[in-house]
């Protein structure tokens, strides 16, 4: 941890009480089983994984809607983890969120002045006529127009409902956006503007963005450094250029040549199509999580969980088998 | 017209083409909401033939989805009517056969497959019951016959220990699994037509993968037609053999897939291609942007003008707010609804 | 009259806009999208015979001194067990009192205990169900227990105990059955707040750093009204019904109270001889019964996310 960084998360833990009805038994889903990661000034770490690998629960732990059950948070130094949410009230000025969906995310009974500006009267930032100056300036900046601040949330579109996500989210001027698939609800057409703007505004307002996502063109597009997480923990962690250009972790390989490529030439590539399915995370398999899936998987594979070791670089990557060496 | 011929133009013509299996012609479907009557499908036409995969392509409200329910008779009525059109299929027009005669072919000749396997599936009857049960009604099987066939069916979509997993409930299977089971449902009357409407949306991309796979084998080994409707130019790319382009209700683009990405004819497949962020072609972050559509898709009820994408196009000049492009339809081969394909340079060539 | 209701209904909400436009609050957002509301729902059929005929009533209870011809308990206006005729359009009963007169000055009872009694049940009943379904936890598991335990007695039971406690009077029928729809109303609030509290909008707010009365008062409540809209006129109808049947029992209003349901008892003794005693009262709580039910079914369809296309 470095005196730049602007998030440090150490040994982060949650599990869930799940069950307990009538036919299913009880027991405790580990959502993030250990996951450590920092981000640096103006850095974007893309988070990526298939669903219910807890990608999103970090982000939930770092905005404190969920606590964690172990592990720290520090926020710019300060271990938010434990924080109460009295507590925690100014930090949320520190760190500010993006939803994923742009039509239950914003009140409908508020206006996007409103639902914009809320943050300013909370915080005792501002109010009256300098709050509406504020609302105006973060509009325009996002690409809406102020005088669409009375407008209400049915009146946007999907994009625009996003930058009202966004706007909402910047006005307390953050060091620390938590992005949680802010286009997959998105058309393409539009998806391109809401990254366009949000890259925009990263670079000029010096942003550090956690960007979670399951798509992985996006987060190669968006993201300085990338980490992937299967079974709440993270395999494979490294610049962008490591991850995409050379990935070391089986499951890292998998999920990059199962991505469609919108190039009819490249059908004949050579892909690896994983066997099965994403085992329950309330009764992972032993040893490494990925080994029920893994073509390469040993006999260590089944008995131990590999450690996330550094290969160099600020690579990391958690695999006995320690791609690409020990495959021909 | 002829200046696309100038770029390596590919042979448009295959000497011998497949029989066509399912003819679309001027279909139009309307509904009736509060802001007056919308047309979600404005005089589309297309021909799905024998063994290919057609990819239907385009985003919420092109009328995608509702192309494919009007061809399988499942417009809820009201609000919504096939205003015109048909749909012909072994000699008869889908649209004018009655619910009875509809039932018959759909799942046997006609099968379809949605986005949500979970909503599909009975929740209370198990998978088996509900295989056979179709099987049966369509092949007139015995009740042995039918388990046996929906065994097969299971093994073939590569669902383990398919006798075990025939006794359980839909519940009790992943996202991956229950739409591999709708596959084996949809397939297990051998039907010539599969309608697959946005199978995948719902998967995980290495889900995404199993089942795009397993379509593709089906197509191989059963020989069936498949017209998939997504949104995923991805999908498109791996999957089609031809694409029709949907923009407003209206078929903007057709052709075949590689004559699509490569020279894409419309300024809104255009467009759509370069709003994706390709994998392996990103460089310094913030270095490329995405190419962004203004505006968004226009309100059915409230439609501009002369060509539906003029308020969002950069090629749009006075004939396109005037006047509506007609469908240039250069038989069978790459054409599209604009004034201006001519002026629209390749992608590949332009972005590598 | 709509035309009228739906006017000040959007001033309403236009006054609260500033002209910078900041920031409407919730509740003029509220006000002004039920004007929008209120002309879907009137654009079904049931809904808008409900709403004449439960208009109607307001000014027929409004204006009951000018429209009855007699006090509604000036016994020997006319003959005792007169049957219906031009003066005296219900007939009379056994006292010589116009039928028509009482039943006219009934219907202001009815509408005060409609409105109190579901004014009761709905204001605990949301606040209750509001608090639980936000607060969780113990807070939560305590005051829903406490509603199940109220909820697992029939309504009748329990306000027949309220009235035994308070004793019998037409204001304690009107508080016992607001009582006793209380369990109702705190369901219907509690798991409408569930949802809304699970929506990512609610998750916004309290990382905007929103304390507990903003995220109830601004944020949850105008977002559980509508719903709640529906059941109270439906829950109109139920009062109206359950004070009547208190009244009947002897355990509202007393005689000689022109209360509908007493009257229904009163007349059971000449049911035989004049049957128009129990008739016309027996019409009026009925018609008011199934004008609120229509006017609330309409609603409820109105706010059915299938009818918005």
């Amino acid at each position: 941890m470095t005196a730049g960084t602007i998030l440090s998360v150490r040994d982060l833990r949650k599990s869930f009480d799940v069950g307990g009805g009538l036919l299913r038994k009880s027991g405790t889903l580990q959502a993030v089983g250990g996951v450590s990661f920092d981000i640096g000034p103006g850095e974007t770490l893309g988070l990526v994984g298939e669903s219910g690998c807890g990608k999103s629960t970090v982000g939930k732990l770092i905005m404190k809607l969920h606590h964690p059950s172990d592990g720290a948070i520090f926020l710019r130094g300060v271990n938010i983890a434990g924080l109460s949410r009295r507590a925690m009230t100014p930090m949320w000025r520190k760190v500010q969120t993006i939803f994923q969906d742009p039509y239950s995310s914003l009140n409908p009974r508020m206006s996007a002045g409103a639902i914009v500006g809320e943050a300013l009267t909370i915080h005792r930032i501002a109010s009256g006529a300098e709050k509406t100056r504020r609302v105006a300036e973060i509009f325009e900046k996002v690409g809406l127009r102020a005088d669409q601040m009375g407008r209400f949330p049915h009146e946007f579109s999907g994009g625009q409902r996003q930058r009202l996500s966004i706007a909402r989210a910047l006005i307390v001027e953050p060091e620390l956006i938590v992005a949680d698939e802010p286009v997959s609800a998105l058309d393409v057409s539009i998806q391109a503007s809401v990254i366009n703007l949000l890259i925009r505004l990263q670079k000029e307002m010096g942003l550090s963005m956690l960007f979670i996502s399951h798509d992985m063109s996006v987060v190669e597009h968006v993201s300085h450094r990338v980490a992937v997480m299967y079974l709440g923990r993270i395999v494979e962690i490294g610049s962008r250029r490591r991850i995409f250009g050379d990935p070391q972790h089986p499951y890292t390989r998998a999920l990059l040549s199962a991505v469609p490529v919108a190039d009819p030439a490249a059908r004949r590539r050579e892909r690896i199509v994983l066997k099965g399915d994403v085992p329950s995370p309330i009764d992972p398999p032993p040893g490494c999580h990925f080994q029920t899936r893994c073509p390469f998987a040993q006999d260590i594979c089944r008995k131990v969980l590999p450690d996330l070791l550094p290969t160099g670089g600020g690579h990391k990557v958690a695999c006995h088998v320690r791609m690409p060496d020990a495959v021909a | 017209m002829s200046a696309t011929k100038s770029i390596e133009a590919p042979n448009d013509e295959p000497a011998t083409r497949p029989a066509p299996v399912l003819e679309v012609r001027d279909l139009c479907t309307e509904f009736r909401t509060k802001a007056g009557v919308g047309r979600a499908v404005d005089g589309v036409s297309f021909t799905l033939h024998e063994g290919e995969i057609l990819a239907i392509v385009g985003e919420s409200g092109s009328g995608k989805s509702v192309t494919s329910l009007s061809i399988m008779g499942l417009i809820p009525d009201p609000p919504g009517r096939i205003a015109g059109g048909s749909v012909t299929y072994g000699g008869r027009d889908l649209t004018r056969l009655d619910e009875k005669a509809l039932q018959k072919l759909r799942g046997n000749e006609i099968a379809m497959i949605f986005q949500e396997p979970m909503t599909s599936l009975n929740p209370v009857l198990s998978i088996g019951r509900q295989m056979t049960e179709g099987i049966r009604q369509h092949t007139g099987m015995s009740e042995a016959e039918a388990r046996k066939h929906a065994v097969e069916m299971m093994r073939r979509v590569s669902i383990p220990a398919p006798e075990k997993r025939l006794g359980e409930y839909p519940h009790q299977f992943s996202g991956g699994m229950l739409q591999r089971i709708m596959i084996a449902i949809a397939m297990s009357c051998s039907p010539r037509v599969l309608i697959a409407d946005e199978p995948t949306t719902a998967l995980d991309v290495t889900i995404q993968a199993q089942i795009l796979e397993l379509m593709r084998d089906l197509r191989a080994t059963t020989g069936a037609s498949i017209m998939l409707i997504t949104h995923d130019m991805g999908v498109v790319a791996e999957m089609a053999d031809r694409v029709v382009v949907m923009y407003a209700g209206r078929k903007v683009e057709e052709g075949r897939v590689e004559d699509i990405f490569a020279r894409p004819r419309h300024p809104y497949t255009r467009g759509l291609l370069a709003a994706l962020p390709v994998l392996g072609t990103a460089g310094e972050v913030g270095g490329t942007q995405l190419n962004e559509i203004p505006g968004v898709v226009p309100a059915l009820t409230d439609l501009p003008n002369g060509c539906r994408f003029s308020d969002r196009c950069a090629l749009s000049t006075d004939k396109c707010l005037a006047e509506d492009p007609p469908f240039a339809d250069r038989v069978g081969a790459h054409s599209a609804a604009c004034w201006h394909s001519d002026r629209l340079a390749p992608t590949m060539e332009a972005t590598s | 009259m709509q035309n009228r209701l739906e006017k000040a209904i959007a001033l309403a909400g236009a006054a609260h806009t500033p002209a910078a436009g900041v920031a409407p609050s919730g509740w003029a957002v509220l006000l002004r999208r039920m004007g929008r509301f209120w002309r879907s729902a009137m654009s079904n059929r049931g809904a808008r015979v409900g709403m004449v005929l439960v208009t109607v009533l307001v000014l027929v209870a409004f204006f009951a001194p000018w429209i009855a011809p007699y006090p509604p308990d000036e016994m020997g206006a006319g003959m005792s067990l007169l049957t219906p005729e031009m003066a005296y359009p219900f007939g009379t009963d056994e006292f010589g009192r116009d039928i028509f007169s009482r039943v006219i000055w009934g219907a202001r009872l009815t509408i005060q205990v409609g409105v109190i009694a579901v004014g009761i049940s709905l204001t605990v009943g949301t606040l209750t169900g509001l608090v639980a379904g936000y607060a969780g936890g113990w807070t939560e598991r305590i005051l829903m227990r406490l509603v199940d335990v109220v909820f697992s007695f029939t309504e009748t039971l329990i306000a027949l105990a309220a009235v035994a406690v308070l004793g019998p009077s037409l204001s304690n029928a009107m508080i016992a059955v607001g009582i006793a729809a209380i369990p109702f109303y705190a369901r219907v609030a509690y798991s409408v707040t569930l949802v809304e509290r699970n929506r990512a909008y609610f998750d916004a707010a309290y990382v905007q750093g929103a304390g507990h009365l903003r995220l109830i008062f601004l944020h949850l409540l105008p977002n559980i009204i509508p719903p709640l809209i529906v059941v109270a006129t439906l829950g109109v109808s139920s009062a109206v019904l359950a004070a009547a049947g208190l009244s009947f029992l002897g355990l509202g209003a007393q005689p000689p109270s022109p209360e509908w349901g007493a009257m229904l008892s009163a007349g059971r003794d000449y049911f035989n001889q004049a049957p128009w005693i129990m008739i016309y009262p027996g019409v009026a709580i009925m018609i008011t019964v199934l004008a609120f039910n229509l006017l609330g079914d309409g609603i409820r369809e109105a706010l059915d996310p299938r009818q918005t296309v």
